[in-house]
C-alpha cells in the first residue's frame, strides 16, 4: 500500500519532529516538515501531500494565510488540511476534531492516537 | 362730777346732818337726866350711827367699786376674749398660709427631684446612646454592634427590663424578620423566633403597623409560645427608616409593667439610632463588595491579558512533551514497569497542566459574550446532563424545582452553563459519599423598600427590576468561615492534590458579572451544605 503523504508546516521544531517520528513509524505515512509558515506553500506544491497539518500562530505569517495561499494553487485547492493550534480548547472544537471556516482543527496538545484518528478521518483516500 | 354721785353726795351729807343732831339730843337729855353714862353711851352710840351711817356709804363704795371692777373686769375679759379670737383666726389664716406654702414648697421638692431624676436618666440615656453611635466607628460586624446594642439597654439602671430580648433584621426576604442578636433568650424561643413573618406574634405586628407594641403580659397577641413559657410582658419596637422597615428591637418585661413615655422615647431613639448605623454598615458593606469588584475586574483584566499568551507559549510546549512522552511509551520494553509508570505520570502532569491552561483560555474569553434569549431552565437541563457522569458515580440524588414560565433572560447560553457545571461539579465533589443536589429557579420582583437590592449592586440591580435567580444547594458538610472570603480567588483550590486548578468558581463570579448579575455562595443556614445562588436580570 502506498504510503499517504502528510506535510506539517509548524514554527516548532521539536514538536514537527515528534509528529513526524511518531507517523513514520506507523508504517503509513511518509511525512515532511516545514517549519517556516512563509515556505509552507511551495512546500506543499512540491511534495503534493495527501493531508497538511498546519499550525496557526507562527512567527513569520498565520496559518490562515498559508490556508489561504495553499487553497488559491489549482493543484492544492482540494488537499485535506487540518489546523493544529494551542489557542482553543478541545472543547471549543467539539468532542472530536472542530471546524473553523470549514477546516477541521485539533487543540494542542494533541496525543498521538487522537492526530492518527483525525488525519484517518480526513485524509484523501 | 355725776349726777349720781352728787344725788349720793348729798344723801350721805343730809344722814351725817340727821345723825348728829338725833345724837346731839340724845346726848343732852341723857346729860341732864344720867350725867355718868352719856359718855359711855355717846361712844357706844357714835360708834354705831357711825357704823349704821357709814355702813351704806362704804357698802355703796365698796360695791360701786367691785362692779365697777367687775365691769372693768367683763370689759378687760371681752376686749381679752376678742383681741384672742382675732388672734386666733390670724393664727388660723397664717397656719393655713404656712400650710399652704408648706405644700407648695414640698410640691416644688418633689417636682425639683423628678426634674432632677428626669435630667439624671436623660444623661443616662444620652451617654447609652452616644455609646451606641460609637459602635458604629468600631470595626465590628453589624451583629456585634446589635449584641452591644441590648446589652447597653440592659445595663441602664432606671430601665426596669429583664435582661432578655432580641433584635430582628429584614434581610433577603422580604417581610421576614430574622433574628440577628439576643440575649438569653431560652432556646426554644430562639428556634421559634428565629424568622418571624410580618404580621405574626408581637414584633411581627410592630414590623407590620410600624409602630411600637406592647404587652404587659402573655395575651392573645403572642402567638409564639411553647409548654412552660414564663410569663412576661413587652416592648416591640420597629427599627424603620423613612417608611421602610429594617427590623424590630423585642425586651422582655416583668408581668404587670406599667407602659410610660419615656421608655417609648428611649427606645424610639435607640431604634433610629440603629436605623441609622444599619444603612451606614450596609452601605459599608456595599462599598466593600464594590471596592472588591473593582480590584476583581482588575484582576480579571490582567489574568485575561495573561492568558491567550500564556496558553500559546504554554500548551506549544505541552504538545511536545506529550508527542513525545506518546512517541517513548512506543519505545519502551513494556518487561520495566518502572518507565512505563514514570511515562504515565508524565503524561498525566501534562494533562493537568493543560487544565489549568484551558481554564485560563475560558477566562479570557469571559468578555467575548454571544448573547441571545434563553430559557434558563434549559441551560441547567443541558449542564446536569454534561455532569450526569459525576452525578452517578457520586450516587448524587438530584432535586429538580424549576419554575416553569420562568422569564427568558438574555445570556450566552455556553457561558451560563459553564457556571452551573462549574458549581454542580463543585457541589459534587462536596459529597464524596453521595447527598442530594438541589437545583432550583424562580422570578421575583426587586422590591427596594425592602432589602432585596444589596447597595453594593444598586449599579446593577434597582427596585423594580424582574430578576431570575438559580439556585443550586448540596448536602455536603460546607465551606469553612475562612474559605468563604477567597473562594472566587484565582487559583484557589482545596483540592490541588485531586486536579482543582482553583479557576472554577473565579470563572464563574467572572461569567455572572459580565453578564450584569450577581453571585453568591453561602453556607446554608437550617443544615448543613452549600447553597449557591445565580441572579440575573430579565
Amino acid at each position: 500500500m502506498k504510503k499517504k503523504k502528510i506535510l506539517i508546516i509548524d514554527d516548532e521544531v521539536s514538536f514537527i519532529r515528534l509528529v513526524k517520528l511518531a507517523l513514520e513509524e506507523t508504517g503509513n505515512y511518509e511525512v515532511r516538515t516545514e517549519n517556516k509558515g512563509e515556505k509552507g506553500l511551495s512546500a506543499a506544491l512540491e511534495f503534493k501531500p495527501d493531508l497538511i497539518l498546519l499550525d496557526v500562530v507562527m512567527p513569520d505569517i498565520s496559518g490562515g494565510e498559508v490556508c489561504s495561499q495553499i487553497i488559491s494553487a489549482a493543484s492544492l485547492k482540494d488537499t485535506p488540511l487540518i489546523f493544529l493550534t494551542a489557542i482553543v480548547k478541545e472543547k471549543e472544537v467539539g468532542p472530536g476534531v472542530g471546524t473553523i471556516s470549514g477546516y477541521p482543527f485539533l487543540a494542542k496538545p494533541v496525543s498521538k492516537e487522537k492526530l492518527i484518528k483525525a488525519i484517518e478521518k480526513y485524509i484523501r483516500k | 362730777m355725776s349726777h349720781n354721785k352728787l344725788k349720793t353726795f348729798r344723801l350721805i351729807a343730809a344722814l351725817i346732818i340727821g345723825i348728829f343732831t338725833i345724837e346731839f339730843g340724845i346726848m343732852f337729855a341723857l346729860n341732864i337726866f344720867f350725867p355718868r353714862l352719856p359718855a359711855l353711851i355717846n361712844y357706844l352710840l357714835d360708834s354705831f350711827l357711825l357704823i349704821i351711817l357709814a355702813f351704806p356709804l362704804i357698802a355703796r363704795f365698796i360695791f360701786s367699786s367691785m362692779a365697777a371692777e367687775i365691769k372693768q373686769r367683763k370689759a378687760a375679759e371681752e376686749e381679752l376674749r376678742t383681741a384672742y379670737d382675732g388672734l386666733e383666726s390670724k393664727i388660723q389664716e397664717r397656719t393655713k398660709d404656712l400650710t399652704k406654702a408648706n405644700e407648695s414648697l414640698s410640691n416644688e421638692i418633689a417636682e425639683h427631684r423628678r426634674v432632677k431624676q428626669g435630667i439624671k436618666r436623660n444623661l443616662e440615656a444620652q451617654a447609652a446612646l452616644n455609646s451606641l453611635l460609637r459602635l458604629m466607628l468600631e470595626d465590628i460586624s453589624l451583629e456585634e454592634i446589635l449584641k452591644k446594642t441590648l446589652d447597653t439597654v440592659f445595663l441602664l439602671p432606671w430601665f426596669i427590663v429583664q435582661p432578655r430580648g432580641a433584635i430582628f433584621l429584614v434581610e433577603d426576604e422580604p417581610d421576614v424578620l430574622v433574628m440577628k442578636a439576643q440575649k438569653n433568650l431560652s432556646e426554644p424561643i430562639r428556634k421559634l423566633c428565629s424568622r418571624v413573618p410580618f404580621g405574626k406574634c408581637l414584633c411581627g405586628k410592630a414590623a407590620l403597623i410600624k409602630d411600637i407594641q406592647f404587652a404587659d403580659r402573655i395575651d392573645s397577641r403572642h402567638q409564639i409560645i411553647y409548654e412552660g413559657i414564663s410569663s412576661h410582658g413587652h416592648y416591640c419596637v420597629p427599627i424603620l427608616l423613612k417608611d421602610r422597615v429594617l427590623g424590630v428591637i423585642n425586651l422582655y418585661l416583668n408581668e404587670n409593667y406599667v407602659r410610660n413615655k419615656p421608655d417609648e422615647v428611649f427606645l424610639f431613639a435607640v431604634a433610629d439610632l440603629l436605623a441609622g448605623i444599619i444603612q451606614a454598615k450596609r452601605f459599608e458593606e456595599g462599598q466593600r463588595k464594590a471596592q472588591e469588584r473593582l480590584i476583581q475586574a482588575g484582576k480579571m483584566d490582567v489574568v485575561g491579558r495573561l492568558a491567550g499568551g500564556v496558553a500559546h507559549e504554554v500548551k506549544n510546549p505541552l504538545a511536545i512533551v506529550l508527542m513525545g512522552t506518546d512517541y517513548l511509551s512506543g519505545k519502551i520494553s513494556a518487561t520495566d514497569k518502572n518507565v512505563l509508570s514514570t511515562l504515565n505520570d508524565m503524561k498525566a502532569a501534562i494533562r493537568k497542566a493543560d487544565d489549568v491552561i484551558k481554564d485560563l483560555l475560558d477566562f479570557s474569553r469571559i468578555s467575548e459574550l454571544n448573547i441571545i434569549t434563553q430559557d434558563i431552565n434549559s441551560i441547567i437541563h443541558s449542564a446536569l446532563l454534561l455532569v450526569k457522569y459525576q452525578i452517578n458515580s457520586h450516587h448524587i440524588e438530584v432535586h429538580k424545582d424549576l419554575k416553569e414560565d420562568i422569564p427568558l433572560v438574555q445570556v450566552d447560553r455556553n457561558k451560563i452553563e459553564q457556571v452551573f457545571v462549574n458549581i454542580i461539579l463543585n457541589s459534587i465533589q462536596a459529597m464524596p459519599n453521595g447527598g442530594t443536589l438541589t437545583v432550583r429557579t424562580y422570578a421575583k420582583k426587586l422590591n427596594e423598600y425592602t432589602n432585596d437590592i444589596d447597595p453594593g449592586v444598586g449599579d446593577i440591580f434597582k427596585g423594580g427590576d424582574t430578576v431570575v435567580v438559580a439556585e443550586v444547594e448540596d448536602t455536603g458538610a460546607g465551606i469553612s468561615k475562612d474559605n468563604l472570603n477567597t473562594i472566587f480567588e484565582p487559583f484557589f483550590t482545596t483540592r490541588r492534590d485531586k486536579g482543582g486548578t482553583g479557576l472554577g468558581l473565579f470563572i464563574v463570579r467572572n461569567i455572572v458579572e459580565t453578564h450584569k448579575g450577581t453571585v453568591e455562595i453561602i453556607n446554608k443556614k437550617d443544615s448543613p451544605g452549600v447553597r449557591a445562588a445565580i441572579t440575573l436580570k430579565v
